[in-house]
């Protein structure tokens, strides 16, 4: 026979990564990294900030050039 | 902006002998986040010894106090360091915040208590643990690390399995 199911059940608690997915945070991007050693992790994340603070600079040049400073 | 030199502050900080943890964005980098952060944070031990090895590990780099304003004078020394306690510093090798407790830990044994040892850099490191990092987030309650808080306990229900 099936299984009934109870209509007034409680829904089962989420679990903690469904609950990231539904924020909206990429759990593949943690997934990854977990793959690497702590100091991989950390020069990947390093040379994330590195490229960002570089592309920022960009920016703000690119600013700077469109309000006709030099 | 400079960008902050993680691997150059810490093992700078590790080869001086200075008692530190490694907390907030950078521990929970190590710990598998996937947030960039754009400086180093940590917790350093306030005995007279640690925080003299602090001021002469760091003097080199020129700290001084972020976003102060030019020109005011400021001296990174023992007695500056133990009459404050938390510090927001840009060095030569980028922003490096001193917390001298963290909110939800405490002082630095306390910090101490919730840090595992981790192999960084060919070096041995303190840092906190997803457990001391969400203690510290959630006491800090603000509402930019909500985010932080839920990646962080997914890290730490993948790593439990």
């Amino acid at each position: 026979m099936d299984e009934q199911k109870n209509p007034s059940a409680p829904a089962p608690e989420k679990t903690a990564v469904e609950r990231a997915i539904e924020f909206g945070i990429d759990v593949t991007l943690l997934i990854e990294n977990l793959r690497y050693s702590p100091t991989e992790r950390l020069r990947r994340g390093e040379k994330i900030m590195k490229s960002m603070v570089a592309f920022k600079r960009e920016v703000d040049k690119a600013h700077k050039l469109l309000r006709g400073e030099k | 902006m400079t960008p902050t030199d993680v691997e150059e502050i810490l093992t700078c900080l590790d080869a001086g002998q200075v008692e530190f943890v490694v907390i907030g964005g950078v521990a929970a980098l190590a710990r598998g986040s996937a947030r960039v952060t754009f400086d180093v944070d940590v917790c350093y031990r306030r005995t007279r010894e640690n925080v003299d090895r602090l001021c002469k590990t760091l003097a080199p780099l020129k700290p001084n106090l972020r976003g102060a304003p030019e020109g005011l004078p400021f001296r990174f020394d023992v007695n500056t360091v133990l009459s404050g306690l938390n510090f927001t510093l840009v060095t030569d090798l980028g922003d490096l915040d001193l917390l001298g407790e963290v909110a939800g830990l405490g002082e630095y044994d306390a910090v101490e208590n919730a840090a595992e040892a981790l192999p960084l850099y060919g070096k041995i490191m303190k840092v906190l643990t997803i457990e001391g990092l969400l203690k510290a987030k959630r006491a800090a309650g603000r509402r930019k690390d909500q985010e932080a808080i839920v990646e962080l306990e997914a890290l730490l229900e993948m790593q439990k399995k």
